[in-house]
C-alpha cells in the first residue's frame, strides 16, 4: 500500500499549479455550498428561536372598555396557558430635528418580569422610572434617541418630552429600520399618562395545546363565547400567523435565493471541477495502463486514484470548511442585524460539521466519478494507446462545457438584473399608483372640518382628497378589523389613487357596492372570482358588496370601497381618517417643502395626527423591506458568474496545457508568441461570445420565471412580479463576461508561450 | 500442449474494428499458430503493421483475440476477466516496453517495488533488496533513487527490464527494447535477456530489426499478420 500512496502524493505534487487548481475549484464548489449550508442551518432556525424565546402571544385581544375582564379568573382556565394585559397606543416622535415618525408605546404589565411577549434589557435600567420609557434598540439606528435623552412627543395634541431611561431589544417586532417605527416599553401608569388612555384594554392570550392558527381561532372563539353574556365587550380581536415572526417572510426570501443560486453556482462548479479533474486523470491514462501492465488489479487502479481525490478532497477541505463556517456565520449575521435578532447558535451544530466534511470527502468523487470508473475500466491497450483523437474529443467536449457554463453563468447574473428590475418597476408602479404626494393620517376618525381647517390654504398644497375607513394606523398598515383586513373607503371618483389591477376593474358603481381587493386579501377571502359577492363585518354588521377587481399592492390585506357606501354603513357623521395633499411642485424638494408645511400646521393645530408621510418615503419603506434580498440576489447572480469565469479560466488553462506539444509545433512552424496567444484567445473568446449569446437568450424565459417565483414569494400567493429587461444588467453582464473571458483566455496562453520551443515539444 | 510448451498459441485472428462493426476491418493477426517452449530466447519480426505488436498482445493478454486460444503457463489468457488477468499477467509475464513506460514520479526503486507491492509474490522483507539486486543485476544500482526523468535511455531502458523482472516471473516480452537506443546501449539490453535465458526464462521479443532477430535462437517472421517464417538457430 505504501507505494501506491507515494505514487498518488506524487502525482498530486507533480501537477504543481494544475493540483493547486483543482483544490481551488473543488474549495470553491465546497465554499459555496457550506456557506450557504450554514447559513440555513443558522437562519432557518435561529430567526424562529429568537421569536419563540419571547413567549409570542397566540391572540391580542382589544376591550371596548378597561377594566371589565377578570384577569385572575381567565389565567385559571384550564385551557389558558398565560394572559397578560399589554396595552398599545400610537403617537409620534421627534427622531431627528423636525422629522416626525410613528412611536409605538406599550404599557406593560410587569416589565421586571413579563409573562408574554418578553423583552431583554440591554442597557440603562431594566425598569424605567415613573414617567419614562425604554426603547427598542433598532430604533437607535433610524434616530438619536438614545439611554439618558429626552424623547420628544406628539400625543394627540399633547407635546411632552419623555425620559429614556434604557434600551430592550425586542426581537418579536418588524425592524425600525425596515417599517420606520419607534417602539417604547413603559408601566401601565406611565403609558397612561403618556397616551391618555386608560390601561387594561389590550390582552395578550397563549392557550396550551393548540398547534395552528385555526386552532387559536377556535379556542378564543370559545373564550368569546363566554363572555358573551355579561362579560366585557370586544372591539377588535387579531390572531396572527401561528408563532410567526411578522418578518419571517423575509427570511424565506433570503433562503429561498440563497439556496436556489447556491445550488445553481454548486451545479455549475461542479461542472467545472469535473472537467479539471477528468482532464487531471487523463493525463494519468497512459499511467493506468502501465500499472496495469505490471499487475494492478482494476480495484488497485481505482484505490490509487481514489487516494489521488483524496488528497485533493482533504486539501479542499481544509481551505473550505473554516472559510465556508466563517462566510455562512457572516452572511446570518447580516441578515440579524437587519431582521433585529440575535444568532444564538454560536457553536456551530456538529452534524454540519460532519455534513461539510462529507461534502468535502465526497464532492471530488462525485465530480469525478466518472473519470474514476473509465480509469478502472480501461484496457491496457487503449490506455497505452493514448490516441490524440481522444484529446480531440476531450477538447471539443471541453469547449461544449465550458460554453453551456458561461451560457448558465451569464443567464443566472443577466437574471439577477432582471428581476431587480422588475422589483424597481414594480416599486414605481407602486409609487405612480397613489398620485398624492403627502399623507396625513390622524388617530382616529375626526370631522372633515377639521382637517379642512388645519390644513387649508398651505401655500405648497394643490389639491386634497379625504379618506375614511381605518382606524388611523399607517396607512402600509392599514387597521386590521374583527376579520383582520383594512378597510379603505374613499370617493368613487378619486384623484389620488390609481393601482394598477391585476385582474377586473377599479370602483365604478354609485348604486351598487362594490369592493377591490388587493392581492395580500385574495387568501383571506379564499381565492374568490371576480362577481362573487363578498361579506364584510363593517360597524357590527355584515355588508354585502361585489368584487370587481384586484389591485397590484404590496401592502396588508385590504378593501377598497366607495365612500358612500361606507359612510351608509358605517360612518353615518361621515368622519374621514386621513386627508392626501398632491404638491403644486412635484419635484422631491417640492414635496418635502409641502411636508414641511404640513408638519408645522399639524404642529399649530389640534389635530391628533397618526403620521404625515410623503410618497417618496412610503415607497423607501417598501424599498428598505426588498433592500437585502436586492443586495443578497445580485451578489450571488454575480458569485455565480465569477464561478463562470473560473471555471472557463481553468478549462482553458488545462486546454492550453494539453495543448503544449501544438504550441511547440506552432513555433517551430514560425508562428510568434503573439500570434499563438491570438489564437487560443480567438479560440477561447469565440465559445465566451457563443455561451454569453446563449445565456441572454436563456435569461429570458428564466427571468419569466424566476419573477413569477419571487413575486408569489415576495407578495403572496396570485401576485405578479413582471418581467423587466434590465438595460443596465445586460450592459454589465456583457461587459463583466466579455472581461472575464479575455482574462480567462489571454492569461493561461500568455504562460503556456513561455516555454522554450524544445520545452513545448517535450512536453508530455 | 506438452509440458514443456510455455505458450501456444491457436488460429488466432484479431480483426481491429470487428466489434466495433466498422465499415472496412483491420485484420491485425491472421490464423496465427505459435508453440514456445519453456526457456527459449525468441525474436518476434517482421515490417511495420505487419502484426508483431499484436502478436505480444495476445501472449501478454494486453489484447484479446477475435478468433482462436491463447494459452501461457497452462492459463487460458483469452478466457481471463480484467482482474484475474492483471494479476496473472504481474505473476506470469514481465513486460519491457519500447518507451519504457516508467512512473515518472517514482525512483528507480519505487518503480520496481511498486509491482511487488502489487502482485504480493515476494515477500515484503524481501523486496527492497530483491530490488536492489535487479538493478545491481541491470546495472543501474547507482541511479536507484533517481526518477526515471534523470536517467538516460538506456537506463530508463535497463529499468523498465529490472522492473519487468520484479515478481520473478517466467516469461519476459518486450516490444522493440532497444528501438530508441544506441547501439551500445542496445547491446547491453540484449545482454540483460541472454542473461534471462540462461537463467532458464523463456523471453520474446519484437523486433523490426532483421538484424537483431540474429541474437536470438529462434526468430519468426510475420507478414501480414501472418507467420511467414519461423527459423531456428544453432544457439
Amino acid at each position: 500500500m505504501r507505494y501506491q500512496i507515494l505514487k498518488a502524493w506524487r502525482d498530486v505534487r507533480a501537477g504543481g499549479g494544475k493540483s493547486l487548481l483543482v483544490v481551488f475549484a473543488l474549495a470553491l464548489g465546497l465554499w459555496g455550498v457550506g456557506s450557504v449550508g450554514v447559513a440555513y442551518r443558522v437562519l432557518s432556525r435561529d430567526l424562529r428561536q429568537n421569536f419563540l424565546g419571547t413567549v409570542p402571544p397566540h391572540a391580542v385581544v382589544t376591550f371596548q372598555e378597561a377594566g371589565r375582564l377578570d384577569l385572575a379568573a381567565l389565567r385559571a382556565r384550564p385551557d389558558v396557558e398565560e394572559a397578560e394585559w399589554r396595552d398599545f397606543a400610537m403617537m409620534r416622535v421627534e427622531v431627528h430635528p423636525d422629522v416626525w415618525i410613528p412611536l409605538l408605546l406599550y404599557g406593560v404589565e410587569d416589565l421586571e418580569q413579563p409573562r408574554l411577549a418578553r423583552v431583554s434589557s440591554e442597557e440603562g435600567a431594566r425598569v424605567p422610572r415613573a414617567g419614562a420609557i425604554l426603547i427598542e434598540r433598532n430604533g437607535q439606528l433610524i434616530s438619536t434617541l438614545r439611554t439618558g435623552t429626552l424623547a420628544k412627543v406628539r400625543s394627540g395634541s399633547r407635546k411632552l418630552e419623555v425620559p429614556i431611561d434604557g434600551v430592550v431589544f425586542d426581537p418579536a417586532q418588524a425592524p425600525a429600520t425596515q417599517d420606520h417605527f419607534i417602539y417604547a416599553y413603559t408601566d401601565p401608569k406611565t403609558f397612561a399618562a403618556i397616551s391618555g388612555e386608560t390601561p387594561g384594554r389590550r390582552l395578550m392570550i397563549r392557550w396550551k395545546n393548540v398547534h395552528s392558527k385555526e386552532e387559536v381561532e377556535k379556542a378564543l372563539a370559545r373564550l368569546r363565547e363566554s363572555w358573551a353574556e355579561g362579560g366585557p365587550a370586544v372591539a377588535s380581536v387579531n390572531v396572527p400567523a401561528f408563532l410567526e415572526h411578522p418578518h419571517q417572510w423575509q427570511l424565506n426570501m433570503l433562503i429561498a435565493i440563497i439556496g436556489t443560486i447556491g445550488l445553481l453556482a454548486f451545479l455549475l462548479s461542479s461542472v467545472l471541477v469535473s472537467q479539471v479533474v477528468a482532464a487531471l486523470l487523463a493525463k494519468q491514462t497512459r499511467q493506468v495502463g502501465i500499472l496495469k501492465a505490471v499487475g494492478a488489479t482494476r480495484s488497485r487502479v481505482i484505490g490509487i486514484y481514489a487516494l489521488y481525490l483524496g488528497f485533493f478532497a482533504v486539501a479542499s477541505g481544509l481551505v473550505a470548511i473554516p472559510l465556508a463556517v466563517a462566510t455562512g456565520y457572516r452572511f446570518s449575521k447580516f441578515c440579524a442585524g437587519i431582521l433585529n435578532f440575535e444568532i444564538l447558535t454560536t457553536r456551530l451544530p456538529g452534524e454540519v460539521l460532519a455534513a461539510l466534511i462529507v461534502a468535502a470527502l465526497v464532492l471530488p468523487f462525485l465530480f469525478a466519478g466518472p473519470t474514476l470508473a473509465h480509469a478502472g475500466r480501461i484496457s491496457v491497450r487503449e490506455a497505452l494507446a493514448e490516441p490524440r483523437i481522444q484529446l480531440r474529443r476531450r477538447l471539443s467536449r471541453r469547449v461544449a462545457i465550458t460554453m453551456l457554463a458561461t451560457a448558465l453563468g451569464v443567464a443566472i447574473f443577466s437574471t439577477g438584473f432582471n428581476i431587480r428590475q422588475s422589483l424597481y418597476e414594480f416599486l414605481a408602479a407602486t409609487r405612480d399608483s397613489m398620485r398624492f404626494d403627502v399623507q396625513v393620517v390622524a388617530t382616529k376618525s375626526i370631522p372633515r372640518e377639521q382637517f379642512a381647517r388645519a390644513l387649508s390654504g398651505l401655500s405648497g398644497a394643490d389639491r386634497t382628497e379625504v379618506w375614511s375607513g381605518g382606524k388611523g394606523e399607517l396607512q402600509t398598515r392599514v387597521v386590521g378589523t374583527s376579520d383582520g383586513i383594512g378597510i379603505v373607503a374613499l370617493p368613487l371618483r378619486s384623484q389620488m389613487v390609481a393601482l394598477r389591477m391585476v385582474e377586473g376593474r377599479w370602483l365604478r358603481s354609485a348604486t351598487e357596492p362594490e369592493a377591490v381587493l388587493n392581492q395580500a386579501a385574495l387568501n383571506l377571502f379564499h381565492q374568490p372570482k371576480m362577481g362573487q359577492v363578498l361579506t364584510l363585518k363593517i360597524g357590527g354588521a355584515e355588508r354585502q358588496a361585489t368584487l370587481v377587481g384586484i389591485a397590484e399592492e404590496i401592502d396588508r390585506p385590504k378593501v377598497y370601497l366607495a365612500q358612500t357606501f361606507y359612510d351608509r354603513w358605517a360612518n353615518p357623521e361621515h368622519r374621514v381618517n386621513s386627508m392626501m395633499l398632491t404638491a403644486k411642485d412635484r419635484s422631491f424638494r417640492g414635496v418635502m417643502a409641502l411636508k414641511k408645511q404640513v408638519e408645522r400646521a399639524v404642529a399649530a393645530s389640534d389635530l391628533q395626527v397618526l403620521y404625515v408621510m410623503s410618497q417618496a418615503e412610503r415607497t423607501k419603506i417598501i424599498a428598505d423591506h426588498l433592500n437585502i434580498i436586492l443586495v443578497t440576489l445580485l451578489i450571488l447572480a454575480f458569485l455565480v458568474l465569477w464561478v463562470s469565469a473560473l471555471g472557463m479560466a481553468s478549462a482553458t488553462s488545462i486546454t492550453v496545457m494539453e495543448r503544449t506539444r501544438e504550441i511547440g509545433v506552432l513555433r517551430a512552424i514560425g508562428a510568434t508568441p503573439g500570434r499563438i496567444i491570438r489564437r487560443f484567445v480567438t479560440e477561447g473568446m469565440t465559445a465566451n461570445l457563443a455561451g454569453l449569446a446563449l445565456g441572454l437568450l436563456l435569461s429570458w424565459p428564466l427571468s419569466l420565471v424566476a419573477s413569477a417565483f419571487f413575486g408569489r414569494l415576495m407578495l403572496g400567493e396570485g401576485a405578479l412580479l413582471h418581467y423587466a429587461f434590465s438595460p443596465v444588467g445586460f450592459a454589465v453582464t456583457v461587459a463583466t463576461s466579455i472581461v472575464f473571458g479575455l482574462l480567462a483566455t489571454r492569461l493561461p496562453a500568455g504562460a503556456a508561450v513561455k516555454l522554450s520551443t524544445r520545452e513545448a515539444l517535450a512536453y508530455e | 500442449m506438452r509440458t514443456s510448451d510455455l505458450i501456444q498459441l491457436k488460429s488466432v485472428s484479431l480483426t481491429y474494428g470487428a466489434n466495433a462493426g466498422a465499415t472496412t476491418p483491420y485484420p491485425a493477426l491472421k490464423d496465427v499458430n505459435l508453440t514456445v517452449a519453456a526457456g527459449e530466447h525468441l525474436a518476434v519480426v517482421g515490417s511495420s503493421g505487419s502484426g508483431k505488436s499484436s502478436l505480444l498482445n495476445m501472449i501478454t493478454g494486453i489484447d484479446h483475440p477475435t478468433r482462436g486460444e491463447v494459452e501461457v503457463g497452462g492459463t487460458k489468457v483469452h478466457t481471463l476477466a480484467e482482474g484475474p488477468l492483471a494479476l496473472w499477467r504481474g505473476r506470469t509475464v514481465g513486460i519491457v516496453f519500447q518507451f519504457f513506460q516508467l512512473i515518472p514520479n517514482l525512483t528507480i526503486l519505487e518503480n520496481l517495488l511498486l509491482p511487488m507491492e502489487f502482485v504480493n509474490v515476494v515477500p515484503k522483507a524481501e523486496r527492497r533488496s530483491r530490488a536492489h539486486a535487479l538493478l545491481a543485476q541491470t546495472g543501474i544500482e547507482a541511479q536507484a533513487d533517481k526518477l526515471p526523468a534523470e536517467l538516460s535511455g538506456g537506463e530508463q531502458q535497463r529499468a523498465a527490464i529490472a522492473r519487468a523482472l520484479a515478481n520473478d516471473p517466467p516469461l519476459l516480452v518486450a516490444d522493440e527494447p532497444t528501438g530508441n537506443l544506441d547501439s551500445r546501449n542496445a547491446e547491453r539490453v540484449l545482454a540483460i535477456f541472454r542473461a534471462q535465458v540462461a537463467a532458464g526464462k523463456t523471453v520474446v521479443v519484437v523486433t523490426h530489426e532483421r538484424n537483431v532477430g540474429a541474437e536470438f535462437g529462434r526468430v519468426v517472421t510475420l507478414r501480414d499478420g501472418a507467420i511467414v517464417s519461423d527459423e531456428r538457430s544453432g544457439r
